[in-house]
């Protein structure tokens, strides 16, 4: 018979083993409980990321220049993380999944898209994959393009199915803003195709070409040849991504309005002042020539014909007449040395030196726009001041900004970079610039049914590392306006390095005056001349 | 032979104790599957009902066992050992497997596990076999006893289901204890087990050695005890990094991942470490009913069956896992005295053979849930889900109360 003492024994060994059981349960619910609560919140909760819809680009009638659209990527999981292929159509996406059941993983993601391919390219940009702007206007206001990332915090399990009501917290996420640019693609399409043309007749390397609304400083078209397409900008040289009018170059004769302009303002000249034709002249051990033999007329010529004929001698004797300081001070009266802030990253503040370290023929240079350098987009805006009584206008890039539902708008523009010359010297300027097109180096420039005013440039190009020019290298350009009345419309043609004609007014002339008269008619801006 | 008098006679907090455990088993079942059937689209009551049907079946077998005398067991005893067997040679060629093992047998419109009812079986052919000897006295009985346990043992470890072939151990074991075997030879066959889970920490085996030594030297054992007991197990000891040289590497990963779970806590040692973080997580009072975020998210596969307790643990906290516990005490607590209180022998042994079983299942069981034991496949009686188990369960408190029913020779 089984003995009492063997069944207490057994019961006794139970009772052991069910205290150990007991202990334990103490140990991990109530001594350890703070640390397992840890582990089990932490394992739970799932971060869903919610991914912003990034803004699109529009031009200024709303149509679209850069959007994003839905696209599938594939990526695997086996032996870690690894893309398969990204941003492929639905059906490609799941074919390729299909390949290999159970290895492959198809998620949505948006990608971006430039549905009118190359056109303003440098200016609109591109975005990364990872939907970050990397260039243009998509890098520069990629802080409203981009929206914010939001995240949901949940629980879910190790399958990656939520916990039913378990989310904890929501943060949603924001769409991007659309930007709206000034741009307008049809008169962005006859600047690029009228600019690209004579890139290629010239055989030059670059050029840009910009149109700009004369009183508000909208840019209408911006325009820089080549390009490369941002929908597959990966496949472009670097340097292609960045815009042209960014950089500085020195602005050659087209710069001699300013040196005219200040002699005016300063009352150093007048219209009626008298100038000494002179073939050469000596200043600080240079000789300044004119870069073409001039027809001279007597023994003096007038400030008009001076700029008419972009008379080297006649602009270095303005520019001794004002002297360094007052010269240094009107130029930055110009709004040249500082950044226009028209929209950009990466403007550059050109080159313009302080005059106490002028070297002695620098002011003499600087009157016909040689040892100073300037963006196209600067000079466009100093310019712009003769259009706009003395005023200069702000280059803007950007029209407005406006979430997608169209509650919050901010609308940009409208502002000016202060009060360049009186109206007086901006009108006589007018006069000055009309005359430079009727009989001087501008007549390429005229149109039919529209005054213009405008100036040739035809600068030496500075050998790299900025140690004198290059010989036989040029870059020609033309900026103007019209109609001459109240102009609407500045224009900044410049062709980097033509080859044969190297003049600014053969070379620019000619694209001026197309997409001048092109732009005017297209603005239905009414005709001045019969 | 019953009568509703007798009833009175069958043990009131045995009733308790098994009733409350499956309420509190059908609760927590319905915990761990609802939500996760919904989410799959399917019937969230699926679980529940099926084990509705199981305990259905079950109570049949309770008022069955309830109804016999227990002695009529005995004489069935080489029947029912018999059955099984065959049951568990049929599960080797037709059997549907699970979690990679055999474990299934298909009759008819029901599916159940052999190698369960095989553990009442081995209690009942082991009683029998111990009611009527003594004392082991023959090379021939000892070689019966044997074969009473290898049998069925290598049949199930062939599915493979290492969990039943140790309660086969604990089973013969406590019976051996329940039988008055000598205190030698519990020693003789307890103290190797331990031997072999010691050896890998060399000083921690060796300190295990100096006690077993202790323990004989106080015993005073004689001379040949000394030098089986102390040469079996420093015989395994020695014995053990060979026979481990010889397996292969997998083999030898395998036994690694079920002896230290957290060496791989993605691997192996997932399951384990899941059921910790959930017990541990439900501090004193618990998250809540079906608001366990271990349970409900399924962090732990098997939770309805194999790991019911961590459900309990987690939702009801240290409450309500130490009332569960106590339920079990009580139950074993019970069983062991209805053993005690047993006039006779088979009585006795049945009771002290079914006390054993499921006093291990419950340590097995939790000790797996608590991660102080490795995982291995061991329901928790009468909680988790499963048909075979509940059936177990409810025929060993029939058994149970059968015994403490006619405990007295005449009452009418």
């Amino acid at each position: 018979m089984p003995t009492e003492k063997r069944i207490r024994l057994l019961f006794i060994l139970f009772l052991i083993l069910f205290a150990a059981i007991l202990i334990r349960l103490f140990l991990l619910q109530i001594v350890q409980h703070g640390f397992f609560q840890a582990r089990s919140l932490e394992q739970r909760t799932r971060i869903i990321n919610l991914s912003a819809n990034r803004g699109d680009i529009l031009d200024r009638n709303g149509e679209i220049l850069a959007t994003s659209i839905d696209t599938y990527s594939v990526f695997t999981q086996k032996g870690g993380f690894a893309w398969v292929a990204r941003k492929l159509p639905r059906a490609e996406a799941e074919e390729l999944k299909n390949t290999e059941p159970g290895r492959y993983i198809v998620l949505k993601e948006k990608k971006r898209l430039y549905p009118k391919g190359r056109l303003a390219a440098q200016t609109i940009g591109f975005a990364g994959s990872d939907n970050q702007g990397l260039s243009g206007v998509e890098l520069a206001w990629d802080k409203y393009l981009k929206g914010k990332a939001g995240r949901v915090v949940t629980e879910g399990d190790p399958g990656g199915r939520e916990l039913y009501g378990a989310v904890r917290e929501i943060d949603p996420s924001e769409d991007g803003l659309s930007v709206t640019l000034t741009i307008d693609k049809n008169i962005q399409f006859i600047a690029e195709r009228e600019l690209e043309a004579q890139i290629r007749r010239s055989s030059a390397i670059d050029g840009t070409l910009i149109v700009m609304n004369a009183k508000s400083g909208e840019i209408l078209a911006l325009a820089s040849k080549p390009d490369f397409d941002p929908n597959d900008y990966k496949k472009a040289v670097p340097r292609l991504w960045r815009s042209r009018c960014l950089d500085p170059y020195e602005p050659g004769s087209t710069f001699k309005l300013i040196t005219a302009a200040a002699g005016l303002e300063e009352k150093v000249i007048s219209l009626d002042s008298k100038l000494k034709a002179l073939d050469s002249l000596e200043i600080g051990g240079r000789i300044i020539k004119n870069s073409h033999p001039i027809d001279w007329p007597g023994p003096t010529i007038s400030v008009s014909l001076m700029l008419e004929q972009s008379i080297n001698t006649g602009a270095v004797q303005v520019g001794l007449k004002l002297g360094p300081e007052r010269f240094y001070d009107r130029i930055r009266k110009f709004g040249f040395g500082e950044r226009t802030g028209f929209g950009l990253d990466g403007e550059s503040v050109g080159i313009v030196r302080h005059w106490r370290r002028w070297y002695k023929p620098d002011i003499a240079m600087m009157t016909f726009g040689q040892s100073i350098a300037v963006t196209p987009i600067q000079l466009l805006s100093a310019v712009s001041a003769f259009a706009n009584h003395g005023r200069l206008a702000a280059p803007t890039l950007i029209k407005k900004i406006e979430s997608q539902d169209g509650k919050f708008v901010k609308v940009f523009g409208g502002e000016s970079r202060g009060q360049a010359v009186s109206d007086k010297t901006a009108a006589a300027m007018k006069t000055l610039m009309r005359n430079i097109v009727l009989s001087g180096s501008g007549r390429r420039a005229q149109l039919k049914r529209f005054s213009v005013g405008g100036k040739t440039g035809t600068a030496q190009k500075s050998a790299p590392g900025g140690r004198g020019y290059l010989k036989g290298r040029y870059i020609a350009s033309f900026i103007g306006f019209a109609p001459l009345a109240e102009p609407e419309i500045v224009v900044l043609v410049i062709v980097n390095d033509p080859k044969g004609s190297i003049w600014g007014e053969s070379v620019c002339g000619p694209v001026f005056k197309e997409v001048v008269e092109y732009t005017l008619r297209y603005l239905n801006v009414k005709p001045d001349m019969l | 032979m019953i009568n509703f008098r007798m009833l009175k006679l069958s043990d009131p907090w045995l009733w308790f104790s098994a009733g409350a455990l499956i309420v509190i088993g059908f609760t927590a079942i319905f915990s761990a599957t609802y939500q996760l059937q919904i989410k799959a689209d399917l019937d969230p009551l699926i679980f529940v009902k099926r084990q509705f049907m199981s305990l259905l079946l079950a109570l049949t077998g309770l008022c069955l066992f309830t109804y016999f005398d227990y002695k009529h067991l005995k004489k069935a005893a080489l029947f029912l050992y018999g059955f099984t067997i065959v049951l568990l040679v049929a599960i080797l060629f037709t059997g549907s497997s699970a979690a990679g093992a055999q474990r299934w047998l298909q009759l008819g419109p029901v599916s159940f596990q052999p190698s369960e009812l095989s553990k009442l079986t081995l209690i009942v052919a082991l009683a029998a076999f111990f009611s009527e000897r003594k004392k082991i006295q023959s090379f021939w009985q000892a070689g019966y006893l044997l074969a009473l346990v290898g049998i069925p043992f290598l049949l199930i470890f062939k599915q493979p289901d290492l969990g039943t072939a140790l309660v086969f151990f604990a089973i013969l074991l406590g019976l051996l204890t329940a039988a008055e075997a000598s205190p030698r030879l519990l020693i003789f066959l307890v103290t190797p087990i331990i031997s072999i889970l010691l050896r890998p920490v060399v000083h921690l085996w060796l300190v295990y050695l100096l006690a077993v030594a202790l323990v004989l030297f106080l015993t005073r054992a004689r001379a040949r005890d000394w030098l089986l007991i102390l040469g079996i197990n420093v015989g395994v000891g020695i014995a053990l990094p060979y026979l481990w040289g010889m397996l292969k590497a997998y083999q030898r990963q395998r036994i690694l991942a079920f002896l230290n779970p957290a060496a791989d806590p993605y691997g192996a040692g997932y399951h384990s470490l899941q059921s910790i973080i959930a017990v541990g997580g439900g501090g004193f009072f618990g998250k809540g009913f079906m608001h366990g975020t271990q349970t409900q998210l399924q962090f732990i596969p098997e939770q309805h069956s194999d790991f019911i307790f961590s459900v309990m643990a987690e939702e009801f906290g240290f409450l309500g896992a130490a009332a569960v516990l106590a339920l079990f005490a009580l139950l074993i607590w019970r069983a062991l005295v209805i053993a005690s209180e047993s006039r006779d022998t088979i009585g006795k042994l049945l009771a002290s053979g079914i006390a054993v079983m499921l006093g291990f299942h419950v340590f097995a069981n939790m000790g797996m849930v608590i991660g102080i034991l490795p995982v291995v496949g061991i329901p928790l009686p009468f909680m988790s889900f499963g048909g075979t188990s509940l059936f177990v369960g409810l025929a060993s408190v029939g058994i149970l109360q059968s015994i403490s029913m006619r405990r007295h020779k005449i009452i009418f």
